[in-house]
């Protein structure tokens, strides 16, 4: 392809010459045909004069005349030759005589145009006039017709002509090629001088779309549409950098976020993987792969982007992930599989599995690895089993032992029951039967045995109570405590008419406890009471909850406790609790008047068989507090006691926290 | 016509003489028969291969079970009487040292008629025994006998 200087050079240079050739040969003819037609006419002109001249010698055909003349004529150096001839026809006289260059009888004229072509071939051109005479008056007037006496024919060479002609056109194309240089040498100029800002232009332009989006074009002031052009280039330019810059910070922007992603990527703790599907989802391409998942799958990352998936983790057609990356990739819906087990030659363990389709149609998987977890969770499961084992094994061992107990308490209900009535039913036969037989001190001691016998089946009962206590089902509601005291008292006011007893009850007393236990606990308290007040006249007893205001001895007062009699149970229920829960749980109290106890022996109290005051003063079995400790254990609660030697006891215990 | 038969079911030899004793005092002439464990009392009852049972109008009066006994316990014993037509009817007491709260429910469950405890003392042994005599002997409508079928 040319260039455009090139093209408008060809354009210009093309056109001036086509025009100067055209102008030339214009001119050219011209030229000629002025040049032929003078000739021409001056050839005619000739031939008429010589024909006037020759009118007198051919009528007289005078030859020396006619010899003068020609001679006269033959001056022209065009004029080659000449001939007179008469009317008949008849050659008179031709000069240069003899030698005609052309018949005298050729033709009679030439036409113009064949002028230049009869040149060209050296040919000459015959030129013929008439001789006419004319008859004149004396006057010289010529009078009747003309009478043609002869002619004359004049024979000219052409070439004068060609020479003249050559020279035209030789000047001609002198001309016009002169013409054309210094035409060609202006276009060439103008077209330098036209097209250099244009050129200025193009490497500007060329510098730009090389890349530099600096480069700015120089305006000129007055330039016409090459101004604007500039113009428009420089805002071209100026909107291209500014484009390529903001395309240049989104770029950045989107490599910081990349980076950022990528980071985010290799961070996680979860493994990702995302897989391109081949054609039929036969197999997964890993197109990326993080740290995480990389080390999950013992792989070298660079390696393994653009390898088949099954190819690099055999493992996961067996754990039917490849079946769920297949489906995902097919459905699009989203899976989760909670826990499998991935395993291979170089490696396994437990993973939690996310998979999603991208839109782009990637399946990404999220990995997360939950091995620990798995063994955390399986020595948990085989410590729970284990656990259970030994529960179920303490249970059955406790179980089997509560069954003993049972039989143990039923077989001592019956059997161990029944000799004693014996003994009791065959004292009362023998002295009955055999009064006779015995003394007073014989009927003594079988009073002795009976009371003994006696004695042994109240023991029995407290006992089996004491049992039965802890292992009867605790039945929990709401139990009026002050109207199960009330009942007590009843009872005890009953079985001691003899006895001046004052209850001071506070009423509408509530708990929530086993009602049937719990009116053990009041018996037994209510009934000590009774029973250490014997000597006072009348005996106070008082049942009530503890008021902080007014027993204030309590913050300060000493407190019974024995662990030994529950091993193993340090939170056991005896002694008084500590003050947070004193404040927050209600302590109900049996106060009495009666003999008290030396706090000395205080940790006695609560255990089965001990016993603080001698039978023969306060008889008792030594088993009616340590059922009631028993109970308000059951009950999740505590007891304790305070005393002083003559000074009255107080029995306190509280029911486990409230509901 | 001869007042009819006690039927006391109770393995303890003392407890039997006690409790003839304690009847013997209370002036209950109705004869006293003992089965010394379960099994013993239902063939005396029903009959075995080899000895008939009793006749309809030879049936006890009254039955007095202890629990604990050889063989077939006093709850088994009490089973079958309550299964059997002829016997279904008849008045059980359950006469027994133990004060179990789960053998007390089993009685009535199983349709006994009384529970008494034995108390150790004698005394309240005899008057016990006393007041059962009376009231299931004396005071107590007896059922109406039973048809064979």
């Amino acid at each position: 392809m040319p260039s455009l200087r090139f093209r408008i050079l060809l354009a210009f240079i093309g056109t001036i010459t086509l025009l100067s050739t055209a102008l030339g040969f214009w001119h050219y003819r011209h030229l000629r045909d002025l040049v032929t037609r003078s000739f021409t006419a001056d050839s005619q002109v000739f031939a008429h004069l010589i024909a006037r001249q020759a009118v007198a010698p051919l009528f007289a055909e005078d030859a020396a005349a006619l010899e003068r003349l020609a001679s006269q004529a033959l001056a022209l150096p065009s004029l080659h030759g000449i001939a007179f001839w008469t009317a008949e026809g008849r050659l008179l006289q031709a000069f240069p005589a003899g030698d005609l260059p052309f018949s005298p009888f050729a033709s009679t004229a030439i036409a113009l145009d064949d002028l230049p072509a009869a040149a060209a071939t050296g040919r000459g051109v015959l030129v013929r006039a008439p001789v006419m005479l004319a008859t004149l008056s004396p006057e010289g007037v010529p009078t009747g017709p003309l009478r043609r006496i002869g002619e004359v024919s004049l024979w000219f060479t052409l070439d004068d002509l060609t020479r003249e002609l050559a020279s035209i056109r030789n000047t001609v194309v002198m001309a016009e090629a002169l013409f054309a240089l210094v035409a060609g040498l202006l276009v060439f100029t103008l077209e330098r001088w036209a097209t250099r800002p244009l050129i200025a232009l193009i490497e500007k332009i060329r510098g730009i779309a090389e890349g530099d989006l600096s480069i700015r074009v120089e305006v000129p002031t007055r330039g016409g549409e090459i101004t604007t052009l500039c113009q428009s280039v420089n805002q071209m330019a100026d909107a291209l950098q500014r484009h390529t810059a903001s395309l240049e910070r989104s770029l950045a922007e989107r490599t910081a976020a990349l980076d950022k992603l990528q980071a985010l990527m290799d961070n996680m703790s979860n493994g990702v993987m995302v897989c391109r599907p081949l054609p039929g989802e036969e197999d997964f391409l890993i197109e990326e792969l993080n740290r995480a998942a990389a080390g999950l799958g013992h792989l070298a990352r660079d390696q393994a982007i653009g390898q088949p998936v099954t190819h690099l983790l055999p493992g996961l057609r067996p754990m039917g992930l490849l079946e769920a990356m297949r489906r995902v990739a097919r459905e699009g819906r989203p899976e989760h599989i909670a826990e499998a087990r991935y395993g291979d030659d170089r490696t396994q363990g437990w993973w939690e599995i996310f998979l999603y389709r991208l839109p782009s149609g990637e399946v990404v998987t999220v990995v997360a690895d939950i091995t620990e977890r798995k063994s955390a969770e399986e020595a948990w499961r085989r410590f729970n089993a284990e656990l259970d084992q030994r529960v179920r094994d303490r249970t059955a061992q406790l179980e089997a032992a509560n069954r003993e107990l049972e039989a143990f308490s039923y077989s001592v209900s019956h059997d161990l029951r029944a000799p004693l009535r014996g003994i009791d039913g065959w004292s009362v036969a023998l002295l009955e039967d055999c009064a006779a037989g015995l003394d007073e001190r014989g009927r003594q001691y079988l009073g002795r045995v009976r009371a003994e016998a006696q004695r042994m089946g109240l023991l029995i009962d407290e006992l089996l109570q004491l049992s039965r206590v802890t292992r009867s089902k605790l039945e929990p509601t709401t139990v009026d405590l002050s109207a199960l005291a009330q009942k007590v008292a009843d009872r005890l006011r009953e079985a001691h008419p003899d006895r001046q007893l004052e209850f001071l009850i506070a009423p509408g007393l509530q708990a929530r406890g086993d009602p049937l236990l719990l009116e053990i606990v009041l018996t037994n308290l209510l009934d000590n009471a009774c029973k250490f007040t014997r000597p006072r006249s009348p005996a106070r007893i008082e049942f009530r909850r503890l008021d902080p205001a007014i027993d204030t001895d309590l913050a300060a007062g000493p407190t019974t406790r024995s662990d030994s009699e529950w091993p193993g149970h340090p939170g056991g229920p005896i002694g008084r609790p500590d003050p947070a829960t004193l404040a927050r749980v209600p302590v109900f109290l049996v106060r009495d008047n009666g003999v008290g106890f030396d706090m000395a022996y205080a940790g006695k109290l609560f255990g089965a068989f001990q016993r603080l005051h001698r039978s023969s003063e306060f008889p008792g079995t030594g088993i009616g507090l340590a059922t009631v400790a028993r109970i308000i254990h059951r009950h999740g609660g505590r007891v304790w006691g305070e005393s002083r030697p003559d000074a009255g006891a107080t029995f306190y215990f509280t029911l486990g926290e409230p509901s | 016509m001869t007042p009819k038969m006690i039927l006391l079911v109770e393995d303890n030899a003392s407890d039997v003489e006690l409790t003839r004793r304690a009847l013997g005092k209370s002036r209950i002439t109705n004869e006293l028969v003992v089965a010394e464990d379960g099994q013993q009392a239902l063939d005396l009852l029903f009959g075995t291969a080899t000895q008939p049972g009793l006749a309809p109008d030879r049936l006890p009066a009254l039955i007095l079970l202890d629990l604990k006994l050889p063989r077939l316990d006093g709850l088994e014993v009490l089973r079958r009487i309550r299964a059997d037509h002829r016997t279904h009817r008849l008045p059980v007491v359950i006469l027994t040292t133990s004060r179990e709260e789960q053998d007390i429910a089993a009685g009535y469950d199983l349709g006994v008629n009384s529970y008494i405890r034995k108390p150790v003392d004698f005394h309240q042994f005899a008057e016990a025994i006393q007041n059962l005599g009376l009231y299931w002997l004396v005071l107590n409508e007896a059922p109406p006998k039973v048809d064979e079928p």
